[in-house]
């Protein structure tokens, strides 16, 4: 291990790679350090808002028939606490928490796409921003965080809380879905050599896990977001019953969004419990391959549940007992998890310093939620206790037990890591024990109430209920939480008054962030860690550079290195492949993401000028964005290195990975299609012509033409992959962007013709969902192939494998996509 | 603030068959989930009685790097495949029989057609003679459903505006009332008696005072409600108060057998044929009495805020007829 810097902190791999200085620097930061670092910041802030919102509903519910808040205050603090804690904390946070950590862990200096790191920052900002704006409008978001349609739709919601709502929380899934993305590609193809896929941290498998269930997830959300936006916009009707829609669909897109969301909070936090156990243990996880196994099994199985949130609403027997087995079995993979940590504790006779007080809370109090888990699970139990207070207790057991506690705990054990300084442990158990104490007080009453009948989101309720000392003990315990978590918070605001010194390694733990200074270099790592064991730093001989990937690892190591440099591993067992290039700071993601919320600003003030501006503005920042990061990376902006420049392994993951999003989108519709073909008994509406089949066979061949032809481009690009911009297929890419505009027409073309009208009936609103999409693929490849084209001009070295790579993707997915509707549209009217 | 004197009854002291088998369900998981609390709770003691206490600054790596025993897995898959599986299936089986027995309606249930709207419970009833809402004749009511005790009803909920969910905890679990759909709830109260519902689905500004109560008879007493609940309203008053009456409450509401001629009869708000006999307004907010209704009539929204009944102006003698008419509704 060599921890020290090597040649003072001015050297030029500190200067190639550090923040620039002053606002312009620190507003183009792209590094995994300084963007995670505001993730979590930005999230902690955003949980003190959310917290201060509790506090205000548990001071009107302390006694019956409070007139602390009004029944509209109460109505919009339960929306904003729920949004907050989930949209703009939690998901945030533990996406932020795996960026700070998974390069050190895995050992690399940068997360793959550093830029597009920074815009998701900046999207998560702008997204909060936007739904507190809410405020300044007069009109704050009160439908709930669920935000079930009638309630949010334009007739029962007419003000514009429900916009700044969707169109805020819609970024901040964006947001969400970038990082996941990145943090995906990350784990499999930036891992420090020798690191095999059997010797990944637990907590970087979480993240992975992570980051694959939002990727997965959020879409749903997405296609819902947009589906209730337009009908509030534009008079579609998806979700009016009186017009072919159905309510119900609306919950079944959320959920399916919803409840792996919970385990997507859940499941990092399996990765920090992992961490601190084996450290204060002192002992290698006992059963590794169970662990990850279980967490991925949990990811998985997660995607099945999302029906138990909808158990009341008078769906089949038989289908929710599938939906009521499915969440039982997850059962499983937690007993699994919480043994695992058992018996490593048990094995390695613990220390129990504040971050392993954390952990124990956790077990304690996650395994109360779960179990109350399961008993919700039970179909009868739950017609009982669904929407009373005894879910109210659930969840925020499993959350702030299953969520809060390992990241309060994951804070004590890596703040020293961000400081070096460890925080002071006396103040930290005064934070732990409190919080333990209000958490069970704000929140154990809440199951008896919950049988007692007390039901959510009521904004009072009477003398006669019998439900005062519950309630009043229940905001007893909530101050008492806040203060617990205040005691945390000015820990880390007295850090260099208490905290002691820390140094690289305060707790001896085996893993590689250890390795780096605290706090870390802007490179992170001088010398690449090259690693031989699961636990790096408890190996014999420590991380040192073994022979092979010696050489490598002293030129990236040199002081007089101007590139970001990286070493581009192989997935399963992270063998060298090739060096890769990472762009330097920039202002193009911060003005992407301005852009972006342009159009929505628009949306809101309904000035359809500021909406078109903003789109043109939007387009314009990333083909400058595109321009300089292509500029920057290309070859002769590269030093000579043993291995081959480039970042291929990471561009083809990162192409793979977006056919996620892609396909869930389009899942996502195709679902909404077949529930309310399936439910509506007019469907089309009597008089609508069915689509002809005859145009959609002609789409989709059109779209498979195109994929095809990439395909042959791809293949010339790939011959000789050093050839300049003059070797460009031009040929065959003016092919494909023929065949694309021509998808394009016919996709305009059906909708023009197809008879229906998308703000009539939900037949009409859901063909027009589907073939707008198409269209939307469609003028994607087309604008990528113009700026491609247009960049080349510039004798930028555009036309390279992994530019064709994305459009073949793309064509290849829209030619699946057009395929997939023409179907449906097709067939589905005619059968059902 | 005057209120009525009934509080919301326990799911766990049930009245109503379908709740006494959840509560059976309830006290099975309850029972077992001891088990793995005491079971953790113990490991989680003893790991903590033999941790280690020497100070923070050990740092040394630990001895053993690599582990990969034999007991590791065996506890893990005890406690964490085996135990699990033994305690979910007794869970499971009774979970699958409480659903299976549950109360069920067929062709010849009484049934009673429950309306959410923000934020009251429209009710119809067949007329007497009938079971089946679609047999023939029904009439509307509002806000208490009266139900006969010891026999399954069945209610058929729908939804005027947003998602409502009907809940009386004494008798059964809830079921969700959305628009555009059709839910059916079977229940059966074992035994006479007055029970507390309430909406347990958010519903907007007035969700928190949007109750009713369930008033189960014996058999005779529920014909004989029946019967006079069905009847057309008697009301025997002087044509100007009349006049005056349609005009300010029938613009929303139906009085049955009055205003018939009236082209501005409506059932947006409860039907008003028998209010007198009800024992609370507003949705079971307050209790029915002469000073609760002129408090109602004066200023709704103080009562009950977000309610769709509007601010009338009534006042001294106008207000003061109102409330002597609709008392005199039995």
């Amino acid at each position: 291990v060599n921890p020290e810097p090597g040649g003072g902190s001015q050297d030029k791999l500190d200067l190639s790679w550090r923040m620039r200085p002053g606002v312009i620097g620190w507003l183009g930061a792209v590094n995994h350090k300084n963007i995670g670092m505001r993730f979590v910041v930005t999230g902690l802030t955003f949980m003190a808002i959310g917290g201060i919102l509790a506090l205000l509903m548990r001071t009107q519910l302390a006694v019956p028939e409070n007139d602390f808040l009004s029944a509209q205050r109460f109505n919009e603090a339960f929306s904003l606490h729920g949004t907050t804690m989930m949209f703009l904390f939690a998901v945030p946070i533990v996406g932020g928490v795996g960026m700070l950590l998974m390069p050190l862990m895995i050992g690399t200096r940068d997360l793959p796409y550093p830029r597009l790191n920074a815009f998701g920052y900046w999207l998560y900002l702008l997204g909060g921003i936007l739904l507190y704006a809410s405020f300044f409008a007069g009109s704050v978001p009160d439908a709930g965080w669920f935000a079930y349609v009638p309630l949010s739709g334009p007739e029962f919601s007419p003000g514009q809380g429900m916009d700044f709502w969707l169109l805020g929380v819609t970024l901040t899934e964006i947001s969400a879905i970038i990082g996941g993305l990145e943090l995906m590609v990350a784990f499999l193809v930036r891992r420090a050599p020798g690191m095999s896929i059997n010797r990944v941290p637990v907590f970087a498998w979480s993240i992975f896990v992570m980051a694959a269930m939002i990727v997965a997830a959020f879409p749903s959300l997405v296609v819902g977001s947009v589906m209730l936006e337009s009908d509030r916009l534009f008079g579609t009707q998806f979700f009016n019953p009186d017009a072919g829609g159905d309510p119900l669909l609306w919950q079944h897109l959320f959920w399916f969004f919803g409840h792996p969301e919970v385990y997507i909070l859940l499941i990092p936090a399996t990765g920090i419990v992992s961490a601190v156990v084996v450290t204060f243990s002192r002992r290698p996880l006992a059963g590794y391959t169970y662990v990850v196994a279980s967490i991925i099994a949990i990811g998985l199985i997660s995607f099945g549940l999302w029906v138990h949130h909808m158990f009341t609403t008078g769906l089949a027997l038989l289908g929710l007992t599938v939906f009521a087995a499915a969440s039982f079995l997850i059962a499983i993979p937690s007993g699994v998890l919480i043994f695992a940590w058992l018996a490593t504790m048990w094995k390695g006779r613990p220390s129990f310093q504040t971050p392993m007080l954390f952990v124990l809370g956790f077990l304690i109090v996650f395994i109360l939620g779960g179990i109350t888990g399961v008993m919700v699970a039970a179909v009868p139990f739950d017609w009982q206790v669904h929407d009373s207070y005894f879910i109210v207790a659930h969840f925020h057991y499993v959350l702030i037990g299953g969520m809060l506690f390992p990241l309060f705990g994951g804070i004590y054990y890596w703040f020293p890591k961000w400081s070096g300084r460890i925080l002071d442990e006396r103040l930290g158990k005064w934070s732990f024990w409190t919080m333990l104490a209000g958490i069970n007080l704000a929140f154990f009453p809440h199951h008896i109430l919950g049988l007692e009948g007390m039901p959510r989101r009521v904004f009072t309720y009477q003398v006669t209920d019998g439900w005062d000392l519950l309630n009043m003990l229940s905001t007893i315990g909530a101050f008492v939480f806040a203060a617990g978590i205040a005691l945390t918070f000015l820990n880390m605001a007295l850090w260099r008054r208490l905290g002691s010194a820390a140094g690289t390694n305060p707790w001896g733990a085996g893993t590689l962030e250890w390795a780096a200074a605290s706090p870390p270099e802007s490179f992170n790592f001088r010398t690449l860690p090259v690693v031989a064991g699961s636990s790096p730093l408890w190996e014999p001989d420590g991380p040192g550079p073994a022979e092979e990937t010696a050489a490598l690892v002293a030129e990236l190591s040199e002081v007089d290195v101007e590139a970001r440099e990286v070493i581009e591993t192989t997935a399963i067992d992270a063998r060298p492949v090739s060096v890769a290039y990472l762009a330097q700071p920039s202002l193009w993601p911060l003005a992407a993401a301005l852009t972006l919320g342009l159009p929505l600003v628009g949306i809101l003030a309904d000035q359809t000028w500021v909406v078109t501006a903003g789109a043109a503005l939007f387009a314009l920042s990333l083909i400058g964005w595109a321009g300089s990061t292509v500029q920057q990376t290309a070859p002769d902006a590269r030093p000579e290195r043993s291995l081959p420049a480039g970042a291929d392994t990471a561009n083809r993951w990162l192409v793979t990975f977006m056919l996620v999003p892609l396909v869930a989108t389009l899942g996502a519709m195709v679902f909404s299609y077949l529930l309310l073909a399936g439910e509506v008994p007019d469907w089309p509406p009597a008089g609508t012509p069915l689509p002809e089949a005859a145009v959609g066979v002609v789409g989709a061949l059109v779209a498979i033409a195109a994929f095809a032809g990439n395909l042959l481009a791809l293949r010339s690009a790939s011959e000789d992959p050093s050839r300049g911009p003059d070797a460009t297929p031009r040929l065959k890419i003016v092919i494909v962007s023929v065949l694309t505009a021509f998808q394009v027409g016919i996709a305009a073309f059906w909708m023009a013709s197809i008879g229906a009208s998308p703000v009539e009936h939900a037949y009409g609103s859901m063909v027009f969902a589907l073939l707008t999409f198409q269209l939307l693929m469609g003028l994607t490849v087309l604008v990528i192939l113009a700026v491609a084209g247009w960049l080349a001009t510039w004798g930028l070295p555009v036309w390279r494998r992994q530019s064709f790579s994305l459009v073949a993707m793309l064509t290849g997915f829209t030619a699946l996509s057009w395929t997939v509707v023409a179907v449906l549209l097709v067939v589905a009217p005619r059968l059902l | 603030m005057t209120t009525h004197a009934l509080s919301i009854g326990s799911a766990l002291d049930p009245s109503g068959t379908g709740a006494s088998q959840i509560t059976d369900l309830w006290w099975v998981m309850f029972w077992l989930s001891l088990i793995p609390i005491v079971i953790v709770g113990a490991i989680v003691v003893a790991i903590l009685l033999r941790r280690r206490r020497d100070s923070p600054g050990a740092t040394h790596p630990p001895a053993e790097t690599s582990v990969s025993e034999r007991s590791d897995r065996l506890i893990i898959l005890l406690g964490g495949v085996v135990l699990p599986i033994l305690l979910l299936i007794p869970v499971a089986v009774v979970a699958v029989g409480t659903a299976s027995e549950r109360v069920t309606a067929d062709d010849e249930t009484f049934e009673i057609g429950v309306t959410g709207h923000q934020f009251w419970w429209d009710l119809e009833y067949p007329s007497p003679g009938s079971n089946r809402l679609d047999d023939g004749e029904t009439f509307r009511t509002a806000n208490e459903i009266h139900i006969p005790a010891g026999r399954p009803v069945e209610f058929r909920l729908e939804s005027e505006d947003v998602n409502h969910s009907l809940w009386v905890p004494e008798l059964d679990g809830k079921t969700d009332l959305i628009p555009g759909r059709t839910n059916r709830l079977a229940i059966q109260a074992d035994s006479p008696g007055v029970y507390q519902g309430l909406c347990a689905e958010f519903c907007g500004l007035g969700h928190a005072k949007m109750r009713f109560k369930v008033i189960a008879h014996e058999e005779e007493e529920f014909e004989e409600w029946l019967e006079r609940e069905s009847a057309p309203a008697d009301l025997e008053v002087d044509a100007e108060s009349l006049a005056e009456f349609g005009d300010s409450c029938a613009v929303c509401h139906d009085v049955r057998g009055l205003f018939e001629e009236r082209t501005f009869r409506s059932s947006f708000g409860p039907d008003l044929t028998h209010f007198a006999s009800r024992r609370t307004l507003g949705a079971d907010i307050i209790s029915n009495t002469p000073q609760g209704l002129a408090r109602w009539i004066a200023d709704p929204q103080g009562v009950k805020p977000g309610n769709r009944m509007p601010h009338l102006g009534l006042e001294g003698d106008e207000l003061n007829l109102m409330v002597e008419l609709l008392g005199r509704l039995e």
